[in-house]
């Protein structure tokens, strides 16, 4: 009973590490003093998703940051900028902004899971209890940081863009990357497939 | 003991003049039309309104170093965008401390049942 008790009381903790797709170690702190773009999952009309950092939103077009995989021989599960993509409005069907790094009451929900430990038999109703407060308020904290687009407009969304006046004129394509890449070039995304 | 797990939201707002922020923000950032961004941490506009100065940090448009300095003094001419942040508390908090209430409510009540009963035992012998 006391492990099955302990792996459902690390369930919230496990569920709460789950559904982050910002890749960047980035705290709350850094999105408030450090002036980065949140992150952008772009669902494109021909289905494909593109996501990364959001850059700017101009009048026709949006700018990402665009994140790849790393070479295989480096760890499978590390990704870096790649390349600034220039993302037609029109050719946008969805959009969702993580705005910045949500929190999380898991370690709350863990630590008051394993408290019912103390609540004997009564555990069997605690237990499930406190697992449902957590998953509950661990939902309602990720819905908090996201903005979706078509439900909010994308002007609305760019004040959580890196640049969010718009693209700087005549600033190189290399400035933007946190480090810059070989090769660094604006992709402009193909039109809409027949 | 579950401070540390408590929640916070940022609330941000933005805008092309000092009147669309929240000017009681901990830092006011300002977005420079080149891409350079500054986030001062107290600060003030001269008497003439041309420039904003406070101390602060600087960011180039890759925003990967940030530059400290104690006093910094910006052209207002060349913000394109003030943003300022705020942490509010989450609402789930109240759920949390609600539960954690009870939770330790019901810990004691067994607590002290089992002290209770044990002391019974104790008479008894």
């Amino acid at each position: 009973m006391t492990a099955r008790a302990l792996t459902a009381a690390a369930l919230p903790f496990v569920a709460a590490c789950l559904f982050n797709p910002d890749p960047r170690s980035a705290s709350l702190d850094d999105f408030e003093q450090r002036a980065l773009g949140g992150w952008i999952a772009v669902t494109q009309s021909d289905g494909s998703v593109l996501d990364g950092e959001l850059i700017s939103i101009e009048p026709e077009t949006v700018h990402v940051l665009a994140w790849s995989a790393s070479a295989p021989a480096q760890s499978p599960f590390a990704r870096h900028p790649h390349e600034l993509v220039e993302v037609p409005r029109s050719r946008i069907r969805h959009a969702r902004l993580f705005r910045y790094p949500r929190q999380s009451y898991a370690l709350w929900g863990t630590l008051g899971g394993l408290s019912t430990i103390t609540h004997l038999v009564l555990l069997v109703i605690t237990l499930p209890a406190w697992i449902a407060v957590t998953v509950s308020a661990n939902r309602n904290e990720a819905n908090a940081v996201l903005l979706d687009y078509p439900e909010h407009r994308l002007e609305e969304i760019s004040i959580w863009a890196r640049f969010p006046q718009g693209m700087p004129p005549g600033l190189p394509t290399s400035a933007v990357f946190p480090r810059e890449p070989p090769g660094a070039t604006v992709r402009v995304s193909p039109g809409p497939h027949p | 003991m579950f401070g540390g797990g408590c929640a916070t939201r940022l609330e941000r707002r933005a805008g092309p003049g000092l009147g669309s922020v929240d000017r009681g923000a901990q830092f006011l950032k300002l977005h420079l039309y080149s891409g350079e961004a500054y986030v001062l941490s107290s600060w003030k506009v001269d008497g003439a309104g041309a420039v904003i100065s406070g101390p602060g940090e600087h960011w180039g448009p890759d925003r990967l170093h940030g530059e400290r300095a104690a006093v910094y003094r910006v052209s207002l001419r060349d913000v394109a965008m003030f943003e300022t942040n705020t942490h509010t508390r989450s609402p789930s908090d109240g759920r949390m401390v609600a539960a954690t209430g009870v939770s330790l409510a019901i810990s004691v009540t067994v607590l002290l049942l089992i002290v209770s009963i044990g002391g019974g035992f104790g008479n008894d012998r």
